[in-house]
């Protein structure tokens, strides 16, 4: 602590100008004697002692604003080390890694708490003028606060930001954005700080900085928090399967690994449990070999017609708890019940009908659907419960008979999706006859075409991946299908004729494809679009969305099927907030990208007139991602000469003038408050 | 009518208290008891006597031993019965004038035009030189820790010089006897010394805050005097004009006090209007008349205005 004038001290002699003024007020008064002194002595005898208290609070107050005014005249001031920088103006870009490894707890917070402190230090230590972006580095990298030279609301904006650490970690992408920020500046100075535990598994090559446009700017790596003193457990694998042993018992496979430290030697076991529906439904322990403990552990199987979820959680105490628990979502209620319906079964598997889509299915990956699929021939379809499908495929199937077609424009009515494909035995007079409730257009046969190629239709909201890997397809013949102006034509060919129509009947919906599902009309089923293609009207057609059964990554985004118009989609979060998104015209597959939390994620689906009757469509489990559970410190990445660091902090003298005289503001105000209440308190 | 008694009489220092101006301006002024008073000879005022006048006051039934000389024989002639007439008696007024010569009556606040004890003194003078016109009887005592000077009542010609000089006594300044007598021990003596019922008119600053101070008027009262009470107050006492900080003393005694005038105004003005009424209250109590008398006011007005307020009332 130090003076800039300390000179100015002299006036503290000031301070007796009060005291003198006191003493003066107690001097020898002017005499005046008073008949009815009696009355004056008693209207003064109630508010004496507190006068003279009064009197004396004055005289301090009086002294302390003099004393006060002084100082602050005197400018004092302290030597304050920055938290950061040398003081001066300069571009400050922040990386704070949010990965799930941040959400490690060390001396009762957490350490990406730790971060947003460090950072806000940081700010704080900024001089006015300075221009400031923060990035997100868990993946993928974003950017938390655009570059501003708001200095002071970017604090407040990181203040309030909700920073939850759940996924893998992108520091190089990171630091890209950073220096991209950096670029919208003007700053000259430019500056780096990188804030991250850097574990063993931080992607970060320092060998990449290299290639990113440096131009100058000074980069410091802060580590964050310390070495973790316990070792880590995650749970690495959790598969529920039915067990033939045990029957109406589901056994899960559970496999836990550790990071960290060697417990083999230790005899210590991992001690999981899980908890369905909220309560513990089997509890077990494995010892560790090798570093990783495996167990079996067995609850009662739920029914098959609901979608229950269980979660596998490690109880043994271990570093990070974030990645303790895995979820997995029983039963299958959410899957689309599919029947395929063969019009052309043959014996060589390659001619037959649904060679293709059958295959096709098979690889269909659980994060685009998870599927219950039946195969019929046409003639078996008489005999089919349709109740028991969402979707049917009719793959070139001959015009189904009057009572047949019936119940399919019943079955599409109620809710169902019917995926038409053409083919040689499809009978356009039949099917414009029996089914032209529920077709989206005429048919007016087949006819040869010559190689002709897709093209995006009128409506293609349907299909998110568009005409990719459709684009080489070459057409030999096509089911006409008569263009109408309010027509929905997901895909045309390129002489616009349509190639894919869809048409909204009841609370179904049938889709129309011009093309076959074998290589007898083209070589679309050869091309790598099929598959998305297939997937996109089984999506459509069920009005479901994307099921996904397999672990999705934290930060990922889903697209969701586009709901039909009054229609909507909703996501719930396992902290049960919810997102919906209603349906469009013309159609859009939304995307849903709020996948910052643990657990299973809800997809329902129900319609406007209706909308506390949604129906669970599909769910899906966002994951911790494993690389993040190895918490080993890593190497704090170190830059080539060429980089420099940020400069040391440097000390600062840092005035308090300024609240000095606010502290003389606030006296003044009290000593006239003092004195109005010494008058009105006689 | 009487005639106005002369002022010229009055000796020259004592007639400080009553020059020619002042009787020439009260000299219309006239006062008449309220109540009845005991008198030897006949005058203005009521008697609580029936005697020959030409007031009639009842008729009653003759009963033996009745002067005879009352029997109405005009009423026994129309109606057969024996009944005696009776008529009001009228009497002299036996006036006492006292007077607080405390030390709080000293005060004059560096004006003196507008001293206490002057100002009482001249308004008593002035009360007394009307009655003494009209032929009533005045006394007057001094008093100020004690009894200092009684003049019994007379309606002599050469009485209104001793009044005078009675009424000029110098006030007692000195502070160091402090307050050894109280008003009401003062009042109670003088109660015991005035005799048949009259008027009692004492001028005062009733500077004794004890309850019972003003007790012995209702004594007085009981007696069956007309009392009345003109509470003497300087503009200064009534204003609290001060300014700034002032070591203020008391007048009676040795004690003094600091204080803001301008701060602790208000709570002394509640504290004189609260003693004020107390004042008020207990005269009324007592059967008394009680006016307030501003030092700054012209005597005639405030005695004029008192004989107005009484005659209003019945008293004079």
């Amino acid at each position: 602590m130090g003076l800039e004038t300390p000179l100015a001290l002299l006036g503290l002699l000031g301070i007796v100008i009060p005291l003198v003024v006191h003493r003066m007020r107690n001097r020898e008064l002017p005499r005046v004697v008073l008949p009815t002194f009696a009355l004056l002595s008693r209207a003064l005898a109630r508010s004496q002692s507190k006068r003279a208290f009064t009197d004396l609070l004055l005289l301090v107050v009086r002294i302390a604003v003099i004393a006060a005014a002084v100082i602050a005249l005197a400018a004092p001031y302290v030597r304050s080390r920055l938290r950061f920088g040398d003081g001066r103006r300069a571009n400050v870009a922040i990386v704070i890694d949010d990965s799930l490894s941040m959400a490690r707890r060390e001396g009762g917070s957490s350490l990406i708490e730790a971060e947003r402190t460090r950072a806000r230090e940081v700010l704080a230590a900024l001089p006015d003028g300075s221009e400031v972006s923060v990035v997100l580095a868990g993946k993928p990298a974003r950017v938390l606060i655009p570059l501003t030279r708001d200095v002071s609301n970017a604090a407040r904006t990181l203040e309030r930001a909700p920073l939850s650490a759940v996924r893998s970690n992108d520091l190089g992408q990171a630091l890209e954005l950073a220096l991209r920020q950096q670029h919208r500046g003007v700053l000259a100075e430019r500056r780096v700080l990188v804030l991250s535990d850097f574990a063993r598994h931080t992607a970060l090559n320092p060998a990449e900085l290299k290639g990113f446009e440096l131009e100058g700017a000074a980069i410091s790596f802060e580590r964050i928090g310390t070495a973790p003193d316990k070792p880590n457990l995650y749970v690495a694998h959790a598969h529920a399967t039915a067990d033939p042993t045990r029957p109406n018992e589901t056994s899960i496979a559970i496999e836990i690994r550790s990071t960290g430290s060697d417990l083999d030697g230790e005899g210590l076991q991992a001690r999981v449990e899980v908890e369905v529906n909220g309560k513990v439904a089997s509890r077990g322990s494995a010892p560790f070999e090798r570093g990783v403990a495996k167990t079996v552990l067995h609850i009662p199987s739920p029914p098959a017609s609901e979608t229950t979820q269980a979660v596998v959680r490690i109880v043994t105490d271990d570093a990070l708890a974030a990645d303790n628990q895995a979820s997995i979502v029983l039963g299958d209620a959410d899957a689309v019940r599919l029947l395929l319906v063969n019009g052309d079964p043959q014996p060589a598997s390659r001619n037959d009908e649904l060679y293709y889509v059958t295959r096709a299915l098979a690889l269909m990956p659980p994060l685009e659907l998870t599927l219950h699929t039946q195969t019929v021939d046409a003639l078996s379809l008489a005999h089919v419960d349709l109740s028991g499908s969402d979707v049917v495929i009719l793959a070139n199937v001959p015009a189904p008979e009057a009572a047949l077609a019936k119940r399919l424009v019943d079955f599409v009515e109620a809710g169902g999706g019917l995926i038409i494909a053409a083919g040689p035995r499809v009978d356009a007079a039949a099917y414009n006859a029996r089914l032209g409730g529920v077709l989206p257009s005429h048919v007016r046969g087949s006819a040869r075409c010559n190689d002709l190629h897709f093209a995006l239709g009128s409506s293609p909201g349907a299909l998110p991946e568009g005409l990719a890997g459709l684009r080489e397809v070459r057409s030999k013949e096509r089911l006409l299908i008569e263009p109408q102006a309010q027509l929905e034509s997901l895909l045309s060919y390129e002489d616009e004729l349509p190639a894919l129509v869809a048409r909204n009947q009841g609370e179904g919906r049938c889709l129309l494809l011009a093309a076959s599902l074998d290589t007898e009309y083209g070589d679309l089923p050869l091309r790598p679009g099929f598959l998305p293609l297939l997937a996109a009207m089984i999506r459509d057609a069920a009005g479901a969305t994307a099921a996904a059964r397999a672990n999705v990554a934290p930060g990922d985004s889903i697209t969701l099927s586009a709901p039909r118009p009054d229609h909507f989609v909703e996501v719930r979060a396992p902290g049960g907030q919810t997102q919906r998104f209603w349906g469009q015209q013309p159609a859009e597959a939304p995307k849903f990208s709020a996948t910052d939390a643990l657990g299973v994620f809800e997809i329902r689906a129900g319609a406007a007139a209706n909308e506390h009757a949604a129906k669970l469509k599909a769910t899906f489990v966002v994951a911790p991602p494993q690389d993040e559970s190895d918490l080993t410190p890593g190497v704090v990445p170190e830059l080539g000469a060429d980089v420099q660091p940020i400069a040391e902090p440097v000390t600062v003298h840092v005035p308090f003038a300024p609240w000095l005289w606010l502290a003389v503001f606030g006296l003044v105000v009290l000593e006239g408050v003092l004195r109005v209440r010494r008058r009105w308190a006689v | 009518m009487t005639k106005p008694y002369p002022a010229s009489k009055a000796p020259n220092a004592p007639s400080k208290l009553l020059d020619q101006a002042l009787t020439e301006r009260i000299a219309s002024l006239r006062v008449r008891a309220s109540r009845a008073v005991d008198g030897i000879r006949s005058g203005m005022h009521k008697s609580p006597h029936r005697g020959a006048s030409v007031i009639f006051a009842e008729h009653r039934d003759y009963r033996p031993g009745d002067d005879l000389r009352m029997l109405d024989w005009r009423a026994y002639a129309r109606n057969d019965r024996y009944t005696v007439k009776h008529f009001e008696q009228e009497t002299h007024l036996r006036a006492h004038l006292l007077l607080d010569l405390s030390a709080s009556m000293a005060f004059d606040g560096g004006s003196p035009n507008t001293h206490k004890a002057t100002y009482a003194a001249t308004l008593l003078a002035a009360f007394g030189w009307i009655c003494l016109g009209q032929g009533d009887a005045v006394g007057a005592f001094a008093f100020d820790t004690d009894l200092r000077k009684a003049l019994p009542a007379r309606n002599r010609p050469d009485h209104l010089e001793a009044l005078l000089s009675v009424l000029a006594l110098p006030v007692a300044h000195d502070r160091t006897l402090g307050k050894s007598a109280s008003l009401a021990s003062c009042l109670t003596a003088l109660s015991e010394r005035v005799g048949r019922r009259g008027l009692v008119l004492l001028a005062s600053d009733l500077l004794d805050t004890e309850p019972e101070a003003l007790a012995p008027l209702s004594r007085l009262s009981a007696l069956g005097h007309d009392v009345m009470v003109l509470h003497i107050m300087h503009p200064q006492e009534l204003e609290f004009p001060f300014k700034h900080g002032l070591r203020f003393e008391d007048a009676e005694s040795l004690d003094s006090l600091e204080a803001d005038a301008d701060s602790v105004r208000t709570a002394y003005l509640a504290e004189l209007d609260t003693f004020m009424r107390q004042c008020k209250e207990r005269c009324v109590s007592a059967g008394a008349r009680y006016a307030v008398a501003r030092t700054d006011r012209p005597v005639q007005e405030v005695l004029a205005g008192l004989l107005m307020s009484a005659r209003r009332a019945g008293w004079a």
